[in-house]
């Protein structure tokens, strides 16, 4: 029974070491006293539906920047990090610090109920090139970054590329093309509104036609596309070119009228390390920052290298977030159910 | 009943009251806390779950997966356990080929049939569209996202359970009984349906509850593929519905409640067709005649069965786990270790081993006593029927209960006060707790009841006190099945995935659950090395076992 009882004594203290709640530690009053606070908690938490590189590369550039704070990034996403976010704030025990997330709906209801944010005061935001009127909304989310949803396809099986979106209708690509589903993503649910207006009425019916293979995420369709599971996606992120750079048999072009989504990141009520979350939504919009997490993106900040759409020098304060109106929970799932009847019989 | 006596039944229920009442809290409270959810506000998630245009499709897809895949199980298993019976001497290694497919994590398999079955890039998918009459497809002709190869897989994964159960049962059959048939001049396919099979019909009901049980909560297989062509069963159901904003726990548990229902059904059902488990006592000092004879084609029939369940998806993973990316075109200058290499560089892979290794053997060392304080209890204190029978249904529950909602019931019940241990390691060790609380207690329990009471009596006869009895004689004896447990149930910990993906954080991930958030991100190369890395993790657990508990321990799982 020793074993037992040394095993029940590591749970309680494990019981003990993960639920300490309470006196967290304070923001700092100055951006100095912040600064320093944040070195001392030395460690800093992201929850972030972004290109899992990027996030690989802000983690690098921050450490680089700031060496003895660890950032920690949980990509997923918006319905894997959405329900997290709400559990810790309810619970009082916090993991993540910041939040990025590209779920217009979502933002406006955590604005309204002032239960998940608090209020960003990063000096970075005052710097005249970052727009702050028009990236910043009620002083707690603020815009890091953008991506333009564009067509992309497997260079093998699709050597002429596609130019329009009419090409990826092609009976040729039946069962061949990737879409993401729509299912606890209100941000996609906004997509494939915004494929039937800017691409053309029908286009959503005609591409179900098409039998598409269904994905949770923009990623693994950049990545089914790069294996040869499918050959084109219509709703595919800028992701893809972060991908082809590697070596992927992979392209992406942007139609006529691209479909914008702007990533909108707010620091957490809930934080366990606030002064950190302070520092890192700084960094995210300095232009060392907006270098590692937009690249192959649309940057909050002009001017980066390597961000951006060729031949545009559109910004992520260009783009506008979806009406949240379109996006209440019950609008949501009346779209997923239709979508799912034509997509997934 | 004298004094005295009385006085020594209350003692006896002071001691085992609070293990039953611990229990009871871990087990029975959580799916009273969803149920009572699931009917407040009249009914409300039930009305939201089966309120859904879809259900129909989901709860035929759920029976379909269940009854397929048993049958696949049962004829596989069966056929299996008969073959390795027969196995020539020098092919005896093959009879663990079947036990095999357990050791390697569910998720990984399913994702190494995924990397061989997908319609494009499957590699063999590619070779079957290099034969004449395939030529012509762009893709296929295999489908495993399709329901289908969903339910093939789970089968394959059923299989080994199946195999369990009566190659025990078959063990136990008399080879008198063969003897005597091929005497009579039959052969051994006769043997088999006219002696074997029957005999074998209490084993047979068993292990078809068991993987009845485990198919309708069949989890991994349909959420891994079965989102790609929208394959929803309500397991998965359940998770989707506690994963989304705002979580609806009360659909959740709506979602679950057949799968609770028929479980408990299943688990009742059991115990009145088993009925007094004494009856099974088998330390009488006869041996038994293991089946007889011996053929070549029973060694094809395991090798061939090892091959497709094994050899095959591990190999998938092993090619995909060396490319820098997934792809059907392999050349030998794709090949590259990095994605080993990143195995260390990659946020949070280091700590999901240590996670899933600490938490399981944690939850194994509260899993031993409390297995054994219940299987004492069933078995020596006849005079405690109440506490008796509490025991044996709330210690079987977990059994017949799919993971996921235990999953989900402890997501909910400690997300609130008085303890709220969501994103502690705690919370996964009391819910593998639960999980494994059937096999420690039942392999001690079987343990206990063939040992019979004849050598603690002897022991008392000799002077010896109870717990000197314990010490000396019972745990002793009892130190196979104690070894064979923890091995069973480490395998099973490092592999658990459903109940798992419900309870983790976002930062306090196992193997499993970090695997199927790579999976959804897409980084396939990635998965696969995680998936070497989880096969490895377990094989190391069961060398460990092998060591302290003999080479032979896989076999008395």
């Amino acid at each position: 029974m020793k074993a037992a009882a040394a095993a029940l004594a590591t749970m309680v203290a494990l019981t003990a070491c993960g639920s300490a709640e309470g006196s967290g530690p304070e923001l700092g009053g100055s951006w100095d006293e912040i600064v320093e606070a944040a070195t001392a908690e030395g460690a800093v938490t992201l929850y972030s539906n972004h290109a899992p590189a990027n996030l690989e590369a802000l983690k690098a550039a921050f450490e680089a920047r700031y060496p003895g704070i660890t950032l920690t990034y949980v990509r997923g996403t918006d319905s894997d990090l959405i329900p997290k976010v709400e559990v810790e704030s309810r619970t009082g025990n916090g993991i993540a610090d910041v939040h990025m997330t590209t779920d217009a709906g979502w933002i406006h209801r955590s604005l309204d109920s002032g239960d998940y944010s608090v209020e960003v005061v990063a000096p970075a935001i005052d710097q005249p090139d970052y727009r702050a009127a028009d990236g910043v909304l009620d002083d707690t989310f603020f815009v890091t970054s953008a991506t333009s949803i564009g067509l992309a396809w497997n260079t093998t099986h699709v050597p002429d590329g596609l130019r329009a979106p009419e090409d990826l209708l092609d009976p040729r690509l039946t069962g061949k093309v990737g879409v993401v589903t729509p299912a606890g993503y209100p941000a996609v649910v906004h997509i494939y509104r915004r494929m039937d207006i800017d691409y053309r009425a029908g286009f959503v019916d005609r591409l179900s036609t098409l039998d598409p293979r269904v994905y949770t995420s923009g990623p693994g369709v950049t990545q089914a596309l790069a294996s040869g599971e499918v050959w084109a996606a219509p709703g595919a992120s800028m992701d893809v070119l972060v991908e082809r750079d590697k070596g992927a048999p992979v392209d992406f072009a942007l139609p006529d009228n691209p479909i914008g989504i702007p990533f909108y990141s707010h620091v957490l009520s809930a934080a366990p390390s606030p002064n950190a979350a302070q520092l890192l939504a700084d960094f995210m919009i300095t232009p060392e920052g907006q270098q590692a997490l937009s690249r192959s993106y649309i940057a909050a900040l002009p001017g980066i290298p390597g961000t951006g759409v060729e031949g545009s020098d559109v910004v992520a304060q260009d783009l506008d977030l979806a009406d949240p109106d379109t996006l209440e929970a019950e609008a949501v799932e009346q779209y997923v159910a239709q979508w799912e009847q034509k997509f997934l019989r | 009943m004298t004094g005295l006596g009385s006085k020594a039944i209350w003692r006896q229920r002071l001691i085992y009251l609070p293990l039953i009442l611990v229990l009871g809290y871990l087990v029975v409270w959580p799916l009273i806390k969803l149920q009572t959810l699931a009917f407040e506000n009249g009914a409300r998630g039930y009305r939201s779950q089966y309120g859904r245009a879809d259900i129909l499709d989901t709860l035929q897809t759920t029976a379909a997966l269940a009854f397929f895949s048993l049958v696949i199980a049962m004829v596989c298993g069966t056929v299996l356990a008969f073959a390795t019976s027969r196995l020539p001497r020098r092919m005896g290694f093959l009879r663990l080929v079947p036990i095999l497919p357990i050791v390697i994590p569910s998720v990984a398999n399913v994702v190494g049939f995924a990397f061989l079955l997908s319609p494009g890039p499957g590699y063999i998918n590619i070779l079957l569209r290099m034969l004449p009459w395939w030529s012509d497809l762009q893709s296929g002709p295999v489908n495993v996202y399709s329901p289908t190869w969903i339910i093939i897989i789970t089968g394959f994964s059923l299989t080994s359970f199946v195999y369990l159960f009566v190659s025990a049962g078959m063990q136990n059959i008399s080879g008198e009984h063969l003897e005597a048939a091929q005497i009579s001049g039959s052969t051994t396919i006769g043997t088999f349906f006219k002696i074997v099979l029957p005999l074998l019909r209490p084993s047979l009901i068993y292990g078809a509850g068991v993987a009845l049980l485990l198919g309708l909560g069949q989890f991994t297989a349909p959420l891994l593929l079965g989102q790609n062509e929208g394959v929803k069963v309500l397991a998965t159901e359940m998770y989707l519905r506690a994963s989304e904003s705002p979580i609806n726990f009360a659909a959740a548990a709506a979602a679950g409640s057949p799968l609770v229902v028929v479980g408990i059904l299943v688990v009742f059902g059991q115990k009145v067709l088993l009925g007094n488990q004494s009856r099974f006592v088998t330390h009488g000092g006869k041996s038994f005649a293991p089946v007889g004879g011996s053929s070549p084609w029973a060694a094809v029939i395991v090798a061939v069965y090892g091959l497709v369940a094994l050899v095959l998806p591990l190999a998938g993973v092993i090619i995909v786990s060396l490319t820098p990316y997934w792809s059907g075109e392999l050349s030998w200058d794709l090949f590259t270790l990095a994605n080993y290499e990143a195995l260390i560089s990659t946020p949070g892979i280091v700590d999901s081993v240590v996670t899933s290794v600490v938490t399981s053997i944690i939850a194994v060392l509260i899993c031993v006593p409390i297995g054994f304080g219940v299987a004492n209890l069933m078995v020596r204190r006849q005079d405690l029927k109440i506490l008796r029978t509490l025991a044996d249904l709330v210690t079987a529950l977990p059994m017949g209960i799919p993971a996921v909602i235990f999953g989900v019931g402890f997501l909910l019940t400690y997300t609130e006060p008085p303890l709220i241990l969501y994103g502690t390691k705690a919370v996964i060790v009391l819910v593998y707790v639960v999980l494994m609380i059937p096999f420690a207690t039942r392999m001690q329990l079987t343990a206990l009841i063939s040992m019979g009471d004849k050598y603690e009596e002897a022991s008392a006869v000799s002077g010896a006190g109870p717990v000197a009895t314990m010490l000396r004689v019972t745990l002793p004896m009892l130190r196979p099945t104690i070894l064979s447990s923890i091995a069973l149930m480490f395998i099973l910990l490092t592999h658990e995935f459903a109940a798992s993906l419900m309870v983790r954080s976002a930062t306090t991930q196992v193997m499993g659950t970090l695997l199927y958030d790579h999976w959804s991100n897409g980084s396939y190369t990635l998965v696969a090395a995680m998936a070497i890395l989880m096969s490895a993790v377990t094989g190391a657990g069961v060398a460990v076992a092998m060591l302290v508990g003999g080479r032979n321990v896989l076999e008395k799982l």
